[in-house]
């Protein structure tokens, strides 16, 4: 218990120095914790029914998904519903935070968000990796997909970023326009695609100068092919970029500029004084510009007059914990499509920038709320489920392939090291449960693909049938020895962190009774209805 | 899936905007005059929403139920369920060497042209089995389209070549999905046959979802996963999936019933798809069957692909690779096409013996045609100004031709059809409307095809 | 057709054109051919050039005339599609073509008369591959896309057999310099060596190494076969496919013993270049070899008989088609493409009118000592 207050407060003191006494931060330090602004300005909006707390086992089982991308073990439910300590929760955030398990969930969470499932590098692999695992601030994260750069072996990774999207794909153009739009949708909550060719007809916010602003500064950009490693290079700028509304036919010009902000003036050279290292035609080598457009798009995106940037990750972050953004969708930020919760957003984002993006903080802040630990089930007596904005209820969140990979094995085992080739089952796992590429992994997508993977897989299968230690090979060993109520308990912790109820234990005692002959069998059959139901496919 | 919704109905939905629903039916919702320049006209459409008809599977994606209820209420195509076959001739077919020859001129090539079952037509050599079903079939000889590439060619033909509006269009194969849905059989909507892998061709979906894309049986094999393992009885399958629908039945009691809705829509048909292993088994196929169809690749995935559509499923597609005839072309086409021919006419002939035409559209058609000029490799090069494709089936004359080229074959003289003037032909065979309905991508209404094309009359029986 | 692209083509070559150094082959004539062909041969007497073309005429030019100036002769009519065979007796003045639409013809080449002295319009069911005539002139041998292979007598037209067995196209015909026996070969890389008296097979050798199945496409195939001037080798050609469609493979030369069937040598003639397209035997027993790949590019080169490396060889004339020997020795005829022969889509016109522009054939006049 003292331990929390402490960091909290070593946190506050740090941000405070940082940016020298900011009249609204110390407010917050001296007035309610975060945690309780948050619930009290979600309670402001919403004062109807709402669902009962979330039980200890709904909240470990959605503790350990969110924050370490599976679901607990027996021993870790068990650990955690014995304990009677009134900050048991604190301390299992700050124990799960603080696990190796912690930076490989954020950086498979982060692959998913930031690459939509365009294809994996080892590369970035190690930068998510790295930059998860020092916790690195989001806005130097951020820095790094605008503005790779090569000389950190564990960070170039994130030039992969851009050099997957700027990839050619047979004889279509470079896609460009993409690439803008994603740094638009994925930094800034912003999907300024439909304003290419003309300020965006739905969304007065969304003018084409916005896209132009930002595209003009990667159409300057290219591939590297002097590195092995993903890298990108930039041409020389000297003017503003021309472009023309479809609609109105008149000539328009901009320099770099970031969505809101002012635009970056292009800075004039000599003739021969425009490169630090000019460019080898004999080598193809890029030359290195003195004006680099990356870096002050970098610079600018992640600035502090930039509100958008920190209002995007605050809702991207409140999204992976609650399961639905507080403006939604994630890239359709704009004047008429307000957040939820209004003031909330804005508070979230402020924290952001006081607490230097520290995204591992703001996360466990978000975990430790009320409105994060709302149960998911809903009594019909208390009338119609309430809207998922309300968040009167907590919002289920499917599992992505990683996490459904990683809680299958935890669920279903352990399985011995060599019980299966990891990396193939892991492949396996992502080619039936992950979207296509370029469709955010937003909601719950069952497919038939996945059902017949599940179904039929061998590798999978092979995972419910009895090998020594395995869920399959306890619940057969605890049948025999305690008898079938516990074989029950156990299966139900194992897969659904939960205890059973009475009709799901007479259920299994019954199928016991039934099939005595061939028990590992039939704990095989129950183990695998259980992992393909969709309350294990759900993070609710 | 809300990838892009307007202002308003962002706005308006808001809070309505449920996790699990992929997809609103939109009516009445305002939209700027400048991306809709038929807004006029608007309010007195049917706007279809991404999800037209009851049962529309998930086979690759998510199923919002909400998709389901909305289609049973439209209930816009209730009658008798049309199918289509599609035949891909992925690379490019020469049009000279198959329906419109140009004998013993500059660019005609070797081969000549013979007379067919229609007195008036006449089409290459090559295709003699083809020749003797003209009666059955419609050639459009006037297309001219706007992609000379293969790896941009191919999705813009099938996707129709619709105006830009900044959003990727479905392949004719998932539009139809969306509007026709899986039918009667249970079965996936929209399947593809092909040489090479198979898997679940989310892409050819475009902005209707994932849902839409094709299941594919590379080389005419079962989708991966599809038999059942030797580890798994059929009383174990029932049992554990007896268990399943149990687990999820009390999981609904006090959750959402969307999700395991769909949870359990995707898990019987998977099992409808596992019970049709038989379609896939070749020793199922008649030896004359196999003798008139072919021995070869093409041969037993045409004949797979009739199996398919006996078997109930909506819109089969099958694609014959190897087409891009560069180099020694006519070597090339003297050895593909006899292939290609056997196997066309025989499908053909069996749907038309079958009464199946009546109610399958059949489509046939590559990315663009090759060029008139013979290259110093003796091939031909990619040509999109005019090219052939062949048609027929439901809701299309027959034994009929449609456009016509020069006499050297380099360009079309009259007419030119570009792929939007056959999306529009086709949806109308289908007894869909495409300028009167309209996809609704979130609030974005988008039209079927390209804005500025139309139904070719004269090909509309 | 009419001459409407005459004005097209690009003005005739100054005179001497090198393809290598001093004292090495030289282009000195280019006949300019209006036409896209598929094969050119010198006759016996020197004195005529005729080569097949694409839109079912025989072309002849007068190979005698003063300063290379090879003036076009009237077309021999009469034929369809394309006429890829074509070949001289060595007496008697008859030229033997045969086209795509499977039909043989007889001619007197140096009579002013345009007609055939014999037609048979299906002498082959399809496409007529090649024609061979028997060193006596009395005997030619056809074969073609019926898989058959057809021997005639040369003075009638009359068909004296019909030598069955091979199970794909049969795309090209030899007799041995004793005019004892021909070869055939077909798209599956299979020669048959049959005895021409008494219509046998006599030998099957298998040179399957020049044909793939690719996807839906058999790929190559025998597209040359030569006996060497004593009868004792027997040299298959084509190309080691990799691929159909845009057909991608090393030329290559087969040379197997003509007595035991057995190969003796596999030469690699190009790396790039795929087919080999035509060989013709120099005065010496040297070799002239033409190859051909992508478009725009092509190979003539000499080589001594049997050697894989030759001793001159040029890249300068595109997609090199045919060649034939000049009787006197001196002299070749390349039978090559145009430049910037290929390209997707509707083609401008350098003067920028809309119409759709051809390829041609240009004959290159090679002397080979300068």
């Amino acid at each position: 218990m003292l331990a929390t207050p402490c960091r909290l407060l070593g946190w506050f003191v740090c941000a405070c120095v940082a940016l020298g006494a900011s009249s609204s931060l110390l407010q917050a330090a001296d007035a309610e914790p975060l945690t309780k602004r948050i619930d009290r300005l979600i309670d402001a909006k919403y004062s109807g029914p709402r669902a009962a707390q979330a039980d200890d086992a709904e909240l470990v089982r959605r503790t350990y998904l969110d924050l370490v991308g599976r679901v607990p073990t027996v021993a870790e439910v068990r650990e955690y519903l014995n304990d009677k300590a009134g900050d048991k929760r604190t301390k299992l955030v700050d124990r799960l935070l603080a696990s190796p398990e912690h930076p490989r969930r954020m950086a498979e969470a982060f692959h998913a968000m930031l690459m939509e499932r365009r294809g994996e590098h080892e590369e970035w692999t190690k930068f998510l990796t790295t930059a998860f695992e020092k916790n690195m601030p989001w806005d130097e994260l951020a820095r790094h997909l605008v503005d790779p750069r090569d000389d950190d072996e564990a960070l170039r990774g994130a030039a992969f970023f851009a050099v997957n999207r700027l990839s050619k794909v047979g004889q279509q153009e470079t896609d460009y326009p993409g690439l803008t739009r994603d740094i638009g949708r994925l930094l800034l909550g912003k999907d300024l695609a439909c304003a290419q060719c003309h300020n965006h007809l739905f969304i007065d916010d969304y003018k084409q100068v916005d896209f132009q602003g930002l595209y003009t500064v990667f159409l300057n950009t290219a591939i590297r092919t002097d590195e092995k490693f993903p890298a990108v290079g930039e041409n020389l700028m000297t003017k503003p970029i021309e472009f023309m509304s479809v609609f109105e036919k008149k000539p328009l010009a901009t320099g770099p500029r970031v969505p809101g902000l002012k635009e970056i003036a292009i800075p004039a050279f000599a003739k021969g004084e425009e490169y630090l290292t000019p460019p080898d035609r004999k080598t193809k080598q890029m030359g290195v510009p003195k004006f680099s457009p990356l870096q002050e798009l970098a610079r600018q995106i992640t600035s502090r007059d930039n509100r958008a940037f920190r209002e995007n990750i605050a809702n991207r972050m409140w999204w992976l914990a609650m399961g639905r953004g507080l403006v939604d969708p994630l890239d359709q930020m704009h004047a008429a499509n307000p957040s939820s919760h209004t003031e909330l957003l804005t508070l979230l984002a402020d924290e952001m920038l006081a607490r230097k993006y520290d995204l591992r903080g703001s996360l466990r802040e978000l975990v430790l709320t009320d409105v994060y630990a709302r149960g998911s089930a809903w009594d019909a007596k208390n009338g119609g489920r309430p809207e998922p904005a309300t968040y009167a209820t907590a919002v289920a969140k499917p599992l992505s392939a990683e996490q459904m990979y990683h809680s299958y094995l935890a669920a279903s085992g352990p399985h011995g090291e060599n019980a299966h080739d990891a990396k193939a089952l892991r492949e396996r796992f992502t080619k039936a449960f992950a979207n296509p590429p370029k469709e955010p992994e937003i909601e719950f997508a069952p497919s038939v693909k996945a059902a017949l993977f599940l179904s039929n897989d061998d590798e999978v299968l092979r995972l419910t049938v009895r090998h020594e230690g395995n869920l399959v090979d306890r619940l057969t060993a605890i049948d025999k020895e305690k008898g079938a109520d516990a074989a029950a308990e156990e299966l139900y912790l194992a897969v659904l962190a939960r205890k059973p109820t009475t009709d799901e234990t007479a259920e299994v005692a019954e199928l016991v009774k039934k099939y005595k002959d061939n028990r590992p069998q039939l704990f095989g059959q129950l183990a695998w209805a259980l992992l393909s139901s969709t309350e294990f496919c759900l993070n609710h | 899936m809300t990838r892009r919704r307007s202002a308003n109905h962002a706005a308006a939905s808001a809070v309505q905007h449920s996790a699990f629903s992929t997809r609103h039916l939109q009516t009445g919702t305002q939209h700027s005059p400048l991306c809709t320049p038929s807004e006029h006209r608007l309010s007195r459409r049917k706007l279809l929403g991404g999800a037209a008809v009851a049962g529309a599977a998930a086979v690759g994606g998510s199923l919002g139920l909400v998709d389901m209820l909305a289609a049973a209420e439209s209930g816009a195509i209730k009658k008798k369920h049309k199918q289509v076959l599609f035949v891909w001739i992925d690379g490019g077919m020469s049009q000279y060497e198959s329906w419109d020859p140009k004998p013993n001129t500059k660019f005609g090539g070797p081969f000549r042209a013979i007379p067919t079952s229609v007195p008036g037509i006449h089409v290459s050599e090559l295709l003699p089995h083809s020749a003797k079903q003209m009666h059955h079939l419609s050639l459009v000889r006037g297309m001219c389209t706007k992609d000379n590439a293969h790896s941009s060619g191919v999705g813009r033909i099938q996707r129709g070549d619709p105006k830009n509006r900044g959003v990727v269009y479905p392949f004719f194969g998932s539009a139809v999905a969306n509007f026709l849905g899986q039918g009667p059989s249970g079965l996936p909507p929209y399947v593809l046959i092909k040489p090479g892998s198979g898997g679940f061709l989310y892409q050819d979906a475009g902005f209707l979802g994932p849902k839409y894309g094709a299941l594919a049986f590379g080389d005419g094999k079962p989708p991966e996963n599809l038999l059942r393992s030797e580890r798994v009885t059929t009383a174990d399958d029932d049992l554990r999936n007896d268990l399943r629908r149990r687990a999820n039945a009390r999981f609904a009691l006090s959750h959402r019933a969307e999700p395991v809705e769909a949870m359990d829509f995707v898990y019987d048909t998977a099992r409808e798809l596992m019970k049709r292993g038989d379609l896939f088994d070749e020793a199922n196929f008649t030896a004359k069957d196999r003798e008139r169809y072919g021995a070869g690749e093409f041969g037993r995935h045409m004949l797979l692909g009739r199996k398919m559509l006996e078997a109930g499923v909506t819109f089969v597609k099958v694609t014959s690779y190897g087409w891009d005839t560069h180099g020694d072309n006519f070597n090339g086409h003297a050895n593909i096409m006899p292939k290609f021919d056997r196997a066309f006419a025989a499908i053909v002939e069996d749907l038309a013996e079958r009464g199946m035409l009546d109610d399958v559209l059949v489509i046939c058609l590559s990315e663009f045609g090759r060029t008139p000029r013979i290259n110093g490799h003796v091939g031909r090069d990619h040509y999109p100004e005019a090219w052939s494709l062949v048609t027929t089936g439901t809701g299309i004359r027959r034994g009929i031709t449609v456009g016509k080229t020069n006499e050297l074959g380099t360009y079309v003289s009259g007419d030119e059809y570009d792929i939007g003037h056959l999306f529009h032909t086709w949806f109308a065979a289908l007894g869909i409307n495409s300028k009167g309905v309209e996809y609704d991508n979130h609030g974005q209404p988008l039209p079927l095809a390209h804005d500025d094309c139309f139904p070719i009359q004269e090909l509309l029986a | 057709m009419p001459d409407t692209k005459a004005k097209k083509q690009p003005p005739a070559k100054p005179k001497g054109k090198p393809l290598g150094k001093p004292g090495e082959p030289t282009v000195v004539a280019e006949v300019n051919a209006k036409y896209q062909l598929c094969a050119a041969r010198f006759s016996p007497c020197g004195k005529f050039l005729a080569a097949g073309g694409m839109e079912g005429q025989v072309l002849r030019w007068d190979a005698s005339a003063a300063d290379d100036a090879f003036p076009e002769l009237p077309a021999l009519q009469g034929h369809g599609g394309w006429i890829g065979a074509l070949e001289f007796a060595r007496t008697g003045n008859r030229l033997y073509t045969g086209d795509s639409w499977g039909r043989l013809s007889a001619w007197d080449y140096a009579a002013q008369e345009t007609k055939p002295l014999w037609t048979t319009a299906d002498a082959h069911a399809g496409w007529l591959r090649s024609v061979a005539v028997s060193p006596d002139g009395r005997t030619l041998a056809t074969c073609g896309a019926d898989r058959v292979v057809n021997l005639w007598d040369a003075a009638t037209g009359k068909k004296t057999a019909e030598l069955t067995g091979h199970t794909d196209d049969t795309f090209c015909v030899a007799f041995t310099p004793d005019g004892a026996t021909l070869a055939s070969g077909d798209l599956l890389g299979v020669v048959k060596l049959w005895d021409v008296k008494a219509h046998k097979l006599r030998q099957e050798f298998d040179a399957k190494r020049l044909s793939i199945v690719d996807r839906l496409q058999t790929v190559g195939g025998v597209r040359l076969l030569m006996f060497t001037l004593d009868g004792k080798q027997l040299l298959v050609g084509g190309t080691k496919p990799k691929n159909g469609g845009n057909v991608q493979g090393n030329a290559t030369l087969l040379v197997f013993d003509a007595a035991t069937g057995k190969e003796s040598k596999q030469l690699e003639l190009s790396t790039g270049h795929v087919y080999i397209h035509d060989l013709q035997f120099l005065p010496g027993g040297d070799w002239a070899v033409v190859l051909s790949g992508n478009p725009g590019s092509g190979k003539f080169a000499l080589h001594k008989a049997g050697e894989e490396k030759p001793y001159f060889e040029t890249t300068k004339l595109s997609n090199c088609h045919g060649v034939t020997v000049h009787p006197a020795g001196k002299r070749v005829a390349v039978m090559a493409m145009n430049p910037n022969s290929s390209g997707n889509g509707r083609v401008k016109n350098k003067d920028g009118s809309s119409e759709y522009p051809g390829n041609w054939s240009p004959l290159h006049i090679v002397e080979l000592t300068s």
